[in-house]
């Protein structure tokens, strides 16, 4: 009779991936933005659950932000995607978008977040400038081995987005921040965010360290705007 | 001492599934001087789309130069064999790029986008009758089991590789990110087990914990079952451990004196 000779070594498990949603929900988010929010990212969960099980090799897990007079967390609980939910936010209060980050900062530590994961993925939606110290957030997140080797897309609702604020957050020239003007483009970003961009971070090939310039996930084209009436644009 | 080898290399899982090469190698050469044991991991990404033949070429140039370190007559100095170990990392580069230039046989004509191509990582263990040397140029790990069951780690560990950065042969930098070590066995015994493995392994397992767990287990089982048996079993293990686990292509590859296995029991 032929042994079975059990594996060597102990517990197997796929890579995590955690992905972190960076909402905006000051007060001129109110009415059609954060319901169109709230929309587009409930609308791209069942595209991000199907993107996450074609590749069994990355567990993603997801968590929230809110940030307006202060920030919180929505999701505290890094949630396996296949779990993942989303609750209405509401809007009102300032931009405390630094408070964000640095809420976000505290869980990209290698304590918290060991070496085998694989890129986070942040992704900021916002439709002002912040009203707090955006920068030292800022900095707070770049000091967090895993906050330099993030994955951070931008995406600005409406013509009053800060647009350089968020492209310091994405902090790479190759990736520009995403303007969405109406709802359409909203859902759009968002469904790319959740899919294209997640798809890429989890299976990403080795990058030489030295020659790191776009970051360590090089991220696809993102969708162009769509080309509607003025009368829709926020 | 004789030295026994086992090792297998899969595609992974990942791999299968973007119909993607196995881009990791590995190789070894023995004769009556030293034994060699070599790994490589080509970097896979848009970037280096040859790096599977980078992985090959990067064995077979470690074979080379370190058997051919260990023949070169040294008149049997420590020091002597020290200071020409230092030379190692700028030799293999050396020869890794002109085996490079001559895979690559003029199609990309900017060398340094021509390297890039086929960049790679490399670790290899070099054991003769009065030393083992080892080296290593970006990520994947090389363990050393000892007599007394303690598992070292020789190489120090890059700090702040994480992401999937790492260092490569194909850098304009390369030799500054060798590390290297040689150890005589009139100070230090000769290892039970050396471990060679790309990245894929041990990323696959749930801590370092239960990866150290597998190199010990890997030295119990070869004990106890033969190591025709383990090398018989070893492509099945790696499978399932690139399915279960990282995704990516795996290697694994060990020596081990011949006398640490023992006749499977009937």
């Amino acid at each position: 009779m032929t042994d079975i000779i059990k594996r060597p070594g102990g517990a197997m498990a796929n890579r995590p991936l955690h992905f972190f949603w960076l909402a905006d929900c000051s007060g001129s988010m109110y009415g059609e933005k954060i319901e169109q929010l709230n929309y587009a990212i409930r609308n791209a969960i069942k595209p991000m659950q199907d993107v996450a099980a074609d590749n069994p090799n990355a567990q993603v897990m997801v968590r929230a932000i809110k940030f307006s007079t202060g920030a919180q967390w929505h999701i505290a609980q890094a949630t396996p995607v296949e779990d993942f939910k989303w609750d209405n936010l509401t809007a009102n209060g300032v931009t405390d978008m630094g408070l964000a980050l640095q809420l976000a900062a505290e869980q990209l530590d290698v304590t918290q977040m060991p070496e085998r994961c694989l890129p986070p993925v942040l992704v900021l939606v916002s439709d002002g400038q912040p009203t707090d110290d955006f920068n030292d957030g800022l900095n707070t997140l770049m000091n967090k081995p895993w906050g330099r080797k993030s994955v951070r897309i931008g995406i600005g609702i409406g013509q009053d987005a800060d647009l350089e604020v968020l492209q310091k957050f994405i902090g790479n020239p190759e990736i520009r921040p995403l303007q969405a003007n109406n709802a359409e483009d909203l859902v759009k970003y968002i469904r790319w965010a959740s899919t294209v961009v997640l798809q890429a971070a989890s299976a990403p090939a080795s990058q030489v360290k030295d020659q790191v310039s776009g970051g360590v996930v090089p991220i696809p084209q993102a969708p162009p705007a769509s080309d509607i009436d003025a009368d829709d644009v926020w | 001492m004789n030295w026994h080898i086992i090792g297998d290399t899969v595609r992974g899982a990942s791999h299968k599934r973007s119909d993607k090469p196995n881009q990791d190698a590995w190789a070894f050469s023995q004769n009556d001087t030293c034994t060699v044991l070599a790994v490589a991991d080509g970097h896979g990404s848009s970037k280096h789309t040859h790096s599977e033949i980078g992985a090959q070429l990067a064995v077979q140039v470690a074979l080379t130069l370190l058997n051919d370190f260990a023949h070169a007559d040294k008149g049997e100095d420590s020091r002597q064999i020290k200071q020409a170990a230092d030379y190692l990392p700028s030799q293999i580069v050396q020869a890794w790029r002109a085996a490079v230039d001559n895979a690559d046989n003029g199609a990309t004509e900017n060398p340094k986008d021509r390297y890039s191509l086929y960049g790679s990582t490399l670790i290899a263990a070099l054991i003769s009758t009065e030393y083992v040397l080892y080296l290593q140029i970006g990520d994947g790990d090389l363990l050393v089991l000892t007599d007394d069951g303690q598992l070292q780690h020789p190489l120090p560990k890059n700090i702040g590789l994480i992401a999937n950065e790492t260092f490569s042969l194909c850098e304009a930098k390369a030799i500054y990110h060798f590390e290297l070590a040689l150890q005589f066995f009139n100070h230090k015994p000769t290892p039970a087990l050396i471990f060679l493995a790309t990245d894929g392994y041990a990323n696959s397992f749930t801590d370092q914990a239960e990866f150290h767990q597998a190199v010990e287990d890997f030295q119990q089982q070869i004990a106890t079952h033969g190591a025709d048996k383990i090398q018989h079993c070893l492509a099945d293990w790696l499978d399932e451990t690139s399915e279960q686990g990282s995704g990516d292509d795996v290697t694994v590859t060990m020596m081990f004196p011949s006398v640490a296995q023992e006749q499977p029991a009937e």
